[in-house]
């Protein structure tokens, strides 16, 4: 590839970077896209859709072992999980998405090249193959990595990452997860569904920290029903091999025997395109942005995982927009004034059997800005007509509200499909529906969706599904 | 088919109405909310706004007739289009048209029970939309509500915005949205003052970095403030030669930050940072220029500033300022500043005692350029004297070789051609 100029290098196909791509080019930008493997980032190849291809499978076996009480006799009712076929069939959902989303770079006249890129001057980006090119702006979309942490024994050829797990071609009998967050948990959740044994090792007092203290309760409840063991407050002192058994020491003296350890101890900016000719301001091992998405050099932004701001796919798509805008503002292609980046409203979900779903504040975060006089509205799932018919009873609906106005200041939902709620809240919360318009809005029914207006319902005293 | 424009009934007893004023004439083309004339009622005078848009043909009656209520006043149409037979037609459109205003201007008891002033393309606007008109600002010339001020008025704002609005008693008329179409959102509240409430407004960032380097300086430096008039007679002319004889015109900010540059060379000790035991003198001289912008005072510099010449400085000092304003500063131009200027001369201030930006040895403070009558070989004479307030370190340097500096540098500005060499 001979040199070349463009109004926008993007580093990095993920996310923030394809649709910055998409959104520049079509705004009349000349794009490179620079992506090694495959375009749709981690979220696509390696985490977000990989993962929910074997969540679903956890549904299949969950509806095999209900069968029986639906009166579906299976005459056979025994199966196994073959790895192979699993692998084979989550390559083909992956490719296929892989496959819209060149087609929407190319149908928008983005340029990709499948190399490693490099920036080596404030306007300059070298690619693998030697070839320099010129551009006006450069956009840093190289995501994260999983991250690894110094344990003794962590080489172990028995130890995998979130990443490796995927490609399995086997059903470990005991899995051991160093984790215990959002990647820990769906792990845990899958490949207890295929028949290991789990035990999950988790550095802080709680699973999934960040979430609210009741739906981390029901998640807890289920996992312990499913005789998952779970550690908190404990690390994994030393990791010991021995031929295609590991030992885990832990800090709490238990030892643990495992034929597979999965390490999800969360994710690291991927910095691996700085080079010594040029710089870039680094904070706590990320790029370090203003809120128009610039790194310390105004032409070069950042945006996605790599920024660490949040690091899910949604947010990065958000960045990624909100940066393709700024970087066209520069370029004089349109005229409206740079946007800022807004990252106080996402939305975060969790899948196992149960779904957790959460944006905005958890109630005991409400609770603690001692700001507001804060009123919450839990209906349960066990009133639900849509989740019971679906054998779920576990769970809830919870809106975290303030008396004054109605200010939704959170919600928070566990049970059966409550990620397709969260939209509806995130919604509410960005353009500032108070509860009441919430509990006004006639929703569908049976939804679990309607659970949302229930809850908000609660909130002002009008809930008739509830209470007395 | 041209149509016409008709004496508005505005009011049960109104029979008649004056036409003060054409606003239009002839030929011109109007579209519908124009102001077209100002008529005179019993009660009241009013802009009259078209309701038709396109091409006025004909004006039927000139400035001052008496005009009784309903008939045609005006014709407008496409343009060359003919004027229907004026008193056949007359009739029957009036008739039709009467009915149409008495449809759209039933706000007319409003009118003359609460004697809001407002034009009868207002009163219908405020009809469709449902907007008291008690509400409604008026714009007129006579203080009447004009159609605009109906439309004006029909605000977007979220259910919690309205909410809080209706709490604190903002009025969202005089809120500008920041959302879709100016939606007005809770954030945008924040920005107008609220009534008997006291308003607790969280610092930026840059405010609260600021306060904490401010707070330091003045608790951990000894200060000391000189202030020297130096005249700026001479700079000016030269200033305006520059602007003749090249087009550019550079402040006089970028003369004072270029002669302190090169007052900065001559004394390196005003170049310094305090370090415990020693004094270090930079060995290069970046000046920073304090930037008011809207999240806070930020201080970038400019690399290097005695190897500029007055223009490259100008364009350099102008990119820095506008990148300040707009947030764009790379994080490197915040960093590294080792000497600062604060000009406030704009604003008309005389003299003022800056505040060290730490660890930097001394601040200057630029003043506004004033005309004093000054004795000039015993003659009364004109000049133009600008007054710079040195605060400087005194750990770092004494009264005497601040002093040295200060003089330099009004040797500089008073000799500005040294500048341009």
């Amino acid at each position: 590839m001979g040199n070349m100029k463009k109004d926008l290098v993007i580093i990095g196909g993920g996310p923030a970077g394809y649709i910055s791509a998409i959104k520049a080019a079509r705004l009349g930008a000349s794009v490179l896209l620079a992506e090694k493997k495959s375009v749709g980032g981690t979220c696509l190849n390696q985490g977000c859709i990989p993962t929910k291809y074997y969540v679903q499978s956890l549904h299949t076996i969950s509806a095999l072992n209900n069968a029986a009480s639906r009166g579906i006799e299976i005459a056979d009712p025994s199966f196994t999980v073959d790895m192979k076929k699993a692998v084979k069939g989550k390559d083909r959902t992956v490719k296929r998405l892989v496959k819209g989303v060149e087609f929407l770079l190319k149908g928008s006249s983005v340029e990709t090249v499948d190399q490693k890129a490099t920036i080596i001057g404030q306007n300059l980006v070298k690619l693998e193959d030697g070839s320099v090119v010129e551009a006006k702006n450069i956009l840093i979309a190289t995501g994260s990595a999983t991250n690894k942490i110094p344990i003794e024994g962590i080489d172990s050829p028995l130890v995998v990452d979130s990443e490796q797990i995927l490609d399995l071609e086997f059903v470990p009998k005991r899995l051991a997860i160093i984790g215990g967050g959002v990647i820990g948990i769906e792990f845990a959740s899958i490949f207890n569904s295929f028949g290991s044994e789990i035990t999950i090792v988790e550095a802080l007092p709680s699973i999934l920290k960040g979430f609210d203290e009741e739906q981390i309760d029901v998640i807890a409840r289920s996992l312990n029903k499913k005789r998952i063991k779970t550690f908190t407050d404990t690390t994994v002192t030393k990791i010991e091999t021995k031929g295609k058994e590991a030992t885990l020491t832990l800090s709490n003296k238990e030892v643990l025997e495992a034929d597979l350890i999965l390490l999800a101890a969360g994710r690291v900016a991927n910095l691996s395109f700085l080079t010594d000719q040029f710089k870039l301001e680094i904070e706590k091992n990320s790029i370090k942005i203003n809120d128009y998405g610039q790194t310390s050099s105004p032409n070069i932004y950042a945006a996605g995982d790599v920024t660490a701001k949040s690091m899910l796919a949604h947010a990065a798509y958000h960045m990624g927009e909100v940066v393709a805008h700024n970087i066209c503002t520069d370029l004089g292609l349109i005229n409206q004034g740079k946007k800022q980046i807004e990252l106080d409203i996402v939305p975060s979900v969790v899948y196992s059997d149960l779904e957790l779903a959460s944006v905005g504040m958890s109630e005991q975060e409400a609770l603690a800005t001692k700001k507001y006089d804060v009123v919450v509205g839990k209906f349960p799932l066990s009133a639900n007509g849509r989740s019971l018919s679906a054998d779920y009873s576990e769970g809830f609906v919870k809106v975290v509200s303030e008396k004054k106005y109605g200010q939704i200041l959170g919600v928070a939902c566990v049970g059966y499909n409550v990620s397709e709620i969260i939209g509806e809240a995130a919604v509410a919360m960005q353009h500032e529906l108070t509860v009441n318009e919430i509990a006004n809005t006639i929703h569908a029914h049976p939804t679990i969706n309607e659970a949302l207006k229930e809850a908000a319902a609660i909130c002002i005293g009008e809930c008739y599904h509830w209470g007395t | 088919m041209a149509e016409p424009i008709i004496m508005p009934k505005s009011g049960m007893a109104m029979e008649e109405g004056v036409i003060i004023e054409w606003l239009i004439k002839e030929g011109d083309v109007i579209k519908e909310g124009d102001v077209i004339a100002q008529i005179e009622t019993d009660k009241t005078t009013m802009d009259l706004e078209s309701d038709l848009t396109g091409t006025v043909l004909k004006l039927v009656y000139p400035d001052g007739t008496t005009v009784p209520v309903t008939l045609p006043i005006a014709w407008v149409g496409k343009k060359g289009e003919a004027i229907p037979e004026t008193k056949e037609i007359a009739k029957e459109e009036v008739k039709e048209a009467k009915e149409v205003k008495e449809t759209t201007l039933t706000p007319i008891t409003t009118f003359s029970t609460t004697k809001i002033a407002s034009t009868p393309a207002a009163k219908a606007a405020a009809k469709e939309k449902g907007i008291d008109l008690a509400n409604v600002t008026p714009s007129g010339k006579w203080g009447e509500i004009v159609k605009d001020d109906v439309l004006a008025s029909v605000v977007k704002a979220t259910p919690l915005a309205t909410k809080v609005a209706q709490e604190q008693q903002i009025d969202l008329t005089k809120v500008e949205g920041t959302g879709h179409q100016k939606k007005i959102y809770v954030r945008d509240l924040q920005r107008t003052t609220t009534k008997g409430e006291d308003r607790r407004v969280p610092l930026t960032n840059i405010q609260k970095i600021t306060g904490k380097r401010m707070l330091e300086s003045v608790l951990t430096i000894p200060q000391v403030t000189e202030d020297i008039n130096a005249n700026m007679d001479k700079l000016l002319a030269l200033r305006e030669d520059i602007l003749s004889q090249s087009g550019f015109k550079p402040s006089i900010n970028d003369f004072v930050v270029l002669a302190t540059a090169r007052a900065l060379e001559l004394h390196p000790r005003l170049n310094s940072i305090f370090d415990e035991d020693a004094i270090i003198e930079k060995g290069d001289i970046n000046i920073g220029v304090a930037v008011a912008t809207e999240r806070g005072l930020v201080v970038p510099h400019i690399k290097n500033t005695n190897n500029h010449t007055i223009g490259s400085l100008h364009l350099a000092t102008s990119a820095l300022i506008e990148r300040s304003r707009e947030g764009k500063l790379a994080i490197d131009e915040l960093s590294g500043s080792t000497f600062s200027i604060s000009n406030v001369g704009m604003y008309k201030i005389s003299s003022f005692t800056p505040i060290i930006n730490p660890p930097e040895a001394a601040i200057l403070g630029v003043n506004t350029i004033e005309k004093v009558l000054a004795l000039v070989d015993g003659e009364v004479k004109e000049k133009s004297v600008m007054k710079l307030s040195l605060t400087f370190d005194h750990r770092i340097v004494d009264g005497s070789g601040a002093s040295l500096f200060l003089l330099t540098l009004v040797d500089f500005l008073e000799n500005p051609l040294r500048l341009l060499v």
